[in-house]
């Protein structure tokens, strides 16, 4: 197990010229991601550092079809991170349009990527983001999830996130007071 | 492994804060059950997902709203975040920053708290002669008067020896008996001395001028908000200055509750952190209230304030300007009509030593058109402090045009 380190183990196969890992989600399905898509994630990269995947790396906290978003989102920032490496002209300073209208694109597939989602999967992406350490996707689903509570009433937020409302008819008192201040118009 | 026992797997290790409160909802007496009853167990806790967000997770999601949702009208959205439950009412007020700090107004309670440090909130007050009512808004733009968001409501009304300028959170609703009283200005007969009250405690151990019962309600009743006290915050007056009617009046403010030290390098001002409720069993054990300007004597009563010597406001004296031949002072372009009405607070002197601070204007206040006036105001008052002075400005007698 321990002699192979140097080249990482059977599991970092190479594909097309670039090193691939092997996720294996909860339910028992096989994933592959490149190794630069994989360091976005705080807790992968640990764990291919630490050299032990010689057999896949699963992930007990994931499902398939969560782990499938999660690899969608990692390999296209980490192509758009490559993409905006290798351009000379980045370097130059030149192209901040460029790159402007790059990171602007990219934000919009992400919102496309979270919008497209039920509430059970974005909650489950929530998690997941937040388990691999995934910083940019757990931005992204939060800011969704803020999105979903703007401009609602506490009723209409409590029915959405189905919360149960456990304030005392005292404190509920003191809500609609606070509540009818910040809508007087 | 299936993807239902995976959900189950999760839901267990996520924890219980919705279990717990379906199950706690059924011992709690007299209330009634807010949400429909749900069916099977795997149903319930398939619908309440969101209920079992982690709470770090929950609170990066709050900070989003908070974060972009940073000015009115917008900011309403915090407030009703706020109002959702008491695990995210506790997030919420945790994140939110006092005014003092973070320069804005979220909450009731920010009324009562000291404004910012840098800079100031720019507000303007419209009166109705009608009804002798005075409304003051939050400015939302760079304009001297814009939509505003509306901040308290006043109203004159006029008694035998003296008068008196009720103070609200709700702009229909102006009695001393309503919910959403907060103090009030009374003036003396002569329109020459005011004093603000509280209809709160100001600080731990303050002094009520009129006395009330502190004692919690018995639990089991659900009781209305206490009864509001008189805790005196400011005595102000007015006076003629050497020249008697023919130039600017003399304004002096004694803010009772706030020490002269609070304008001081390293000065502190008294915070109120939350309205307070009647009854005792309204402190849950996720932390409600993080108040200490609660009603309940405490044994870290801040007596030594009392002992200290008190912030005094006076008005910076206007210069003559020989060719306008008028009182001038530097409003900024914030007042654009000549009145007597028109003034700037700052630090007294006799405070102490020359410091920075005394150069700041704490209040500046002044017409901009038929019934509409300005106010600006910062740290170490706060916008009822500011709004119950700027109304004894509109009462005083002395030096009338």
């Amino acid at each position: 197990m321990a002699a192979e380190k140097g080249e990482k183990g059977a599991a970092a196969k190479e594909v097309a010229g670039e090193r691939m890992v092997t996720l294996e989600s909860s339910d028992g399905e096989e994933f592959h991601m490149s190794e630069a898509a994989a360091q976005l994630s705080t807790l992968l990269r640990h764990v291919i550092e630490g050299g032990g995947i010689d057999n896949g790396i699963p992930l007990p906290k994931v499902a398939a079809r969560t782990l499938e978003k999660v690899i969608m989102y990692c390999e296209k920032h980490a192509k758009a991170a490559a993409k905006s490496d290798s351009d000379p002209s980045a370097a130059a300073g030149s192209s901040s349009d460029n790159t402007a209208a790059a990171s602007e694109d990219l934000e919009k597939w992400d919102r496309k990527l979270v919008n497209g989602l039920s509430q059970d999967a974005l909650f489950d992406l929530i998690v997941a983001a937040d388990y691999l350490v995934i910083d940019g996707l757990l931005d992204a689903t939060c800011r969704k999830v803020a999105d979903m509570m703007k401009g609602k009433t506490p009723d209409e937020i409590r029915k959405i996130f189905n919360i149960l409302n456990d304030f005392t008819k005292e404190e509920e008192e003191e809500m609609r007071r606070e509540y009818a201040w910040a809508f007087d118009d | 492994m299936s993807f239902r026992s995976l959900i189950q797997e999760m839901r267990d290790e996520f924890g219980s804060i919705s279990r717990h409160s379906l199950r706690s909802r059924s011992h709690r007496s007299g209330n009634a059950p807010r949400e429909a009853a749900v069916g099977s167990s795997e149903e319930a806790l398939q619908q309440s997902c969101w209920a079992r967000l982690p709470p770090e997770l929950l609170r990066e999601v709050l900070v989003k709203i908070e974060a972009s949702e940073s000015w009115w009208p917008a900011r309403r959205d915090v407030v009703a975040c706020a109002g959702v439950c008491r695990t995210w009412r506790g997030i919420m007020k945790e994140i939110v920053r006092v005014p003092e700090s973070s320069g804005k107004l979220t909450f009731p309670i920010s009324l009562k708290q000291p404004g910012p440090r840098d800079g100031t909130l720019k507000c303007f007050i419209k009166r109705d002669r009608t009804t002798q009512t005075y409304y003051l808004y939050l400015g939302l733009t760079e304009a001297l008067v814009d939509d505003g968001k509306f901040l308290l409501a006043a109203r004159k009304c006029r008694k035998p020896t003296c008068t008196d300028y009720l103070i609200s959170l709700d702009r229909d609703d102006i009695s001393k008996g309503s919910s959403t009283y907060i103090g009030k200005l009374r003036s003396n007969f002569l329109g020459t001395k005011f004093t603000v009250y509280d209809a709160h405690p100001p600080y731990d151990g303050a002094v009520v001028s009129k006395s009330w019962s502190a004692r919690a309600i018995c639990s089991n009743q659900v009781s209305p908000r206490i009864p509001a006290g008189n805790y005196p915050v400011s005595h102000i007056s007015y006076e003629l200055n050497v020249l008697g009617s023919r130039g600017p009046r003399r304004m002096n403010c004694v803010m009772d509750s706030i020490p002269a030290s609070a304008v001081e390098e390293g000065g502190k001002a008294p915070t109120q952190t939350e309205f307070p409720l009647s009854s005792l069993d309204s402190f849950p054990s996720i932390p409600f209230f993080r108040s200490k300007s609660a009603w309940i004597d405490s044994s870290t009563s801040q007596s030594s304030t009392e002992k200290e010597e008190r912030l005094v406001l006076k008005n910076k004296s206007p210069r003559w300007h020989e060719q306008l031949q008028c009182w001038c002072l530097n409003f900024r372009g914030r007042v654009t009509v000549a009145s007597v009405k028109n003034f700037q607070l700052v630090a007294s002197d006799d405070n102490g030593p020359g410091n920075q601070e005394q150069d700041k204007v704490i209040l500046q206040f002044g017409k901009i058109g038929k019934d509409l006036f300005t106010m600006d105001y910062r740290y170490p008052i706060s916008t009822f402090q500011s709004f119950a002075i700027c109304l004894s400005s509109f009462d005083t007698k002395i030096a009338c045009e």
